[in-house]
């Protein structure tokens, strides 16, 4: 075609393609308007930690709520499951402590709580 | 590379703003021809350049020197052209490829494109991949390997794209697709 060949036709071609002049200023003008990496860094930095922060609280509130759903579901169940025992043996404790003397030692401890309670009573006036 | 130990090392240093201004003159036409490969626009390559070197200043003091500086620059532009090709295509929202393309010549013409119209045509019909390795092998006489660490590929892969390229170029402009030494 033109002799020149390929080879020498692309080096040509490729060697006009350059950044204009003045972009090395450019690039350096607008660097120095930015704040300086080790800024920009410590704020990432700080980004970075409360991102962790808040997905740890995350976590934490999920596991806290399953908790205590489970610990919920787990007190339905025994209810569910041992209420009927649960409310005979607070019957035989109550029926236990109304026989064989549990009355007495009910009135006597009510006696000295109100003796105790009056003492006081006098002292504070 | 020695230059990129000196920037690491000034990094590493804690000086960043002594890295970043070596780091922007060796890295400015490298950044800029993997961009304009991908985006093939030179002058949304350049924006994209000056967004890369942005975010390669506020990246610098992360950069933990496991991976190279090369790679790690690279794969930031990457990601970044890419990112913003996908935004572009979106915006054009064309189906059509070639009319895109047709577009985007009309809307940006560049010196490359205006000095060899009928090359620049031909390299934008090019697969992605095979535009990329071309426009990053000649635009600063890179070696294979240099443009497969760029486009994160092997260099085996990046010599069958310039194979596959030159060949279609060739065709398509009529002349022989002759291997470089």
């Amino acid at each position: 075609m033109n002799g020149e060949g390929l080879d020498a036709r692309l080096r040509r071609h490729f060697a006009r393609v350059d950044t204009a002049p003045g972009f090395e200023a450019r690039v350096l003008a607008r660097v120095a308007a930015l704040p300086s990496p080790k800024v920009l860094e410590r704020r990432r930095e700080v980004e970075r930690q409360q991102f962790a922060l808040r997905k740890r609280l995350r976590r934490e509130a999920w596991f806290n709520a399953a908790t205590a759903l489970g610990v919920g579901a787990a007190a339905l169940a025994a209810v569910w499951r041992h209420g009927p025992e649960v409310s005979d043996r607070m019957r035989e404790l109550v029926e236990h402590a109304t026989q064989g003397g549990g009355l007495g030692v009910a009135a006597v401890a009510l006696g000295g709580w109100f003796v105790w309670w009056s003492w006081r009573a006098g002292a504070g006036r | 590379m020695p230059a990129d130990q000196a920037i690491v090392e000034l990094v590493q240093a804690g000086r960043g703003q002594e890295a970043f201004e070596r780091l922007l003159p060796a890295y400015r036409r490298r950044v800029l021809g993997l961009a304009y490969g991908i985006l093939r626009d030179r002058a949304a390559a350049e924006d994209l350049a000056q967004e890369v070197f942005v975010k390669l200043w506020q990246a610098l003091p992360r950069y933990d020197g496991r991976a190279q500086l090369s790679t790690w620059i690279y794969a930031i532009t990457r990601n970044a052209a890419v990112s913003a090709l996908r935004a572009r295509r979106r915006e054009l929202s064309l189906a059509d490829e070639a009319v895109a393309a047709e577009v985007e010549d009309v809307a940006a013409p560049d010196a490359a494109a205006a000095e060899d119209p009928a090359l620049r045509r031909a390299i934008d019909r090019l697969p992605e991949k095979q535009r990329q390795a071309i426009t990053l092998y000649y635009m600063d006489e890179r070696s294979v390997e240099e443009v497969a660490d760029m486009m994160g590929i092997p260099a085996n892969t990046v010599k069958t794209h310039l194979h596959r390229a030159r060949a279609s170029l060739a065709a398509a402009l009529g002349e022989s697709a002759k291997e470089p030494a």
